[in-house]
């Protein structure tokens, strides 16, 4: 009901028991809608690259309040719904009000991966807000869309990876971007469109293997550009974690061929070798 | 660009309405001009802030490609070419700066109207990208850029049309040596101003790159209706060609700069060229 996700259309999905206890939670906040905040900064991608953690990990701070749910999904598939819909999704004005009272600043956002992806989007968040914060995190393409193929696997997806490869180069599969294990690792063509629309110094673009490895450096790292002191966390849990075995070498092999033109052109956007 | 006047009328530290029309009965010459502005300000709450703005280069030819643009039926021109609101007036704040524009009522009549300045100072400024952004974040900006050898040399010439007694060489080596003036402004830094790379770079840090467009001076010179016509499709208003292209603000006969100075300027230029046409993935040839 509140967000979709992958099967957002799916009748039996929206009237499960866990799904409904979330909608009742949401009616009040639909109610106080008009007195709620819009966010100030979002993780808008990328799938499989870390996103969940990260975002668990800034809404630990304390000038931070998190949203109703981490992926809102509202620009690609409740926008109709309007903004007194959106808002409802985040804290109030009220709570803001109260919290730059005792000294302390106050912002929100959401962090839906799947937004990158779509070009007129990025123009419905900066018009939305102007002064909007992004944060994109990038992963070697050839192990995200590995562990976008096991994702796929854990809900039942059946076919092998090649199969699901060859499916993608023709097109067969017609899943959304999001979920395209093979075009879902091409980051330049998405942050071209984005950075068209999106001032370069609202934009943060970050190695997603940095972040694994030192995640405390690089969510500080995140903080700073949100205009927030630096904060420590008791712990960097690794969130919504996949677990599944190494992936074979000839598909990785082809892969890595298939991305190398798309990320030299990343790296020349960004003016960083990630070095993948 | 006026930019003797310019320069007195900031020395003075007055401000708020009050110090500025003291300013202006100041100078007998101003007094017409504030009266002019007197009942634009009293509309100001009525007026728009500015849709475009072409905030530089100085010497680029701004002021012939301002007064193009405004030869348009849709487009509505500011009180005066250069506002300087930005860089010097910023602390008079919106209300003041909304008095230059024109009034709602033109886009009753007609949906695409709208309206812009140019001030060429802005390019140069420290603060002026940001400010831009804070007061309106969907504004278009316009860049022109020519050689800048050439630009150099004229900016020279315009300082010594003001009364600058330094020559051209004496001028690049106190740039170089970061000698300042009396009144020095960002007029007379003839050298910095023509490293174009490190401050389109700052620009794109603060707006997005679909709200820029970069303009080959030289493109404007020798076609100013193919320019033009680029300006007006980047602003969403109807295409047409203009009846004339007269040169506005003309540098006037020129004697030629010496050869070992255009040696020293390109010397000079030359990384800051390459880092230019790599940041717009387009070589201008300079």
């Amino acid at each position: 009901m509140v967000g979709g996700g992958q099967f957002g259309n799916d009748a039996r999905f929206y009237l499960s028991g866990a799904n409904l206890r979330k909608a009742i939670s949401f009616a009040p906040r639909l109610l106080t809608s008009p007195f709620r905040m819009l966010p100030d900064f979002m993780v808008i991608g990328f799938p499989k690259c870390g996103t969940t953690s990260l975002y668990g990990f800034l809404t630990k701070h304390p000038s931070i309040c998190a949203a109703f749910q981490k992926e809102t999904t509202f620009f690609t598939l409740s926008y109709r719904r309007g903004m007194l819909w959106y808002r409802a999704f985040f804290p109030t004005v009220i709570e803001k009000r109260f919290s730059e009272l005792r000294g302390r600043k106050f912002i929100t956002g959401e962090a839906s991966p799947g937004y990158v992806y779509f070009p007129d989007i990025h123009g419905k968040i900066f018009r939305m807000n102007p002064k909007i914060r992004l944060i994109a995190l990038m992963r070697n393409p050839v192990d995200r869309a590995y562990s976008n193929y096991m994702h796929l696997v854990r809900r039942g997806y059946d076919k092998s990876m090649e199969e699901a490869i060859q499916d993608d180069v023709e097109n067969k599969q017609a899943r959304p971007p999001s979920y395209n294990i093979l075009t879902g690792g091409i980051y330049f063509e998405p942050l071209k469109c984005l950075l068209e629309v999106v001032p370069r110094g609202q934009v943060l673009l970050l190695k997603a293997e940095d972040f694994f490895d030192n995640p405390k450096k690089i969510t500080n790292e995140c903080f700073r550009f949100l205009g927030l002191p630096e904060h420590e966390l008791g712990g960097y849990p690794k969130l919504n974690k996949g677990e599944y075995g190494g992936m074979d070498a000839e598909t990785r092999a082809r892969l890595e061929e298939f991305y190398r033109p798309h990320n030299a052109m990343l790296y020349r956007l960004v003016g960083r070798d990630f070095g993948w | 660009m006026a930019e003797g006047k310019g320069v007195v009328f900031f020395n003075n530290k007055k401000e708020g309405y009050l110090g500025l029309l003291a300013d202006y009965l100041g100078d007998i010459r101003k007094v017409p001009i504030a009266l002019a502005f007197l009942p634009r300000l009293l509309t100001s709450p009525l007026r728009s802030l500015p849709d475009f703005i072409v905030i530089g280069f100085p010497k680029c030819g701004t002021t012939s490609l301002y007064e193009y643009l405004v030869g348009h039926p849709s487009i509505g021109s500011a009180f005066g070419k250069e506002t300087f609101f930005f860089d010097h007036h910023h602390k008079k704040g919106l209300f003041w700066y909304r008095a230059y524009f024109p009034t709602f009522i033109h886009r009753l009549f007609d949906s695409a109207f709208i309206c812009g300045e140019a001030t060429a100072a802005y390019s140069t400024h420290p603060e002026t990208y940001k400010r831009i952004f804070d007061a309106n974040p969907k504004a278009r900006i316009i860049v022109l850029l020519r050689n800048p050898v050439e630009r150099a040399y004229s900016n020279y010439r315009h300082l010594a049309r003001l009364g600058h007694e330094r020559s051209f060489e004496q001028t690049i080596d106190d740039n170089l040596e970061g000698k300042r003036y009396e009144r020095h402004t960002t007029f007379h830094d003839i050298l910095a101003s023509g490293a174009y790379a490190g401050y389109l770079e700052k620009l794109f840090g603060v707006f997005p790159r679909g709200q820029v467009l970069v303009l080959s001076s030289d493109e404007f010179f020798t076609d100013p209706d193919a320019t033009v016509k680029k300006c007006f499709s980047f602003l969403g208003v109807r295409m047409l060609s203009l009846k004339e292209y007269r040169k506005f603000n003309p540098g006037g006969r020129k004697k030629e700069m010496g050869q070992e100075a255009r040696e020293k300027l390109e010397r000079f230029y030359r990384p800051h060229n390459k880092r230019l046409y790599e940041l717009l993935g387009r070589d201008f040839g300079w």
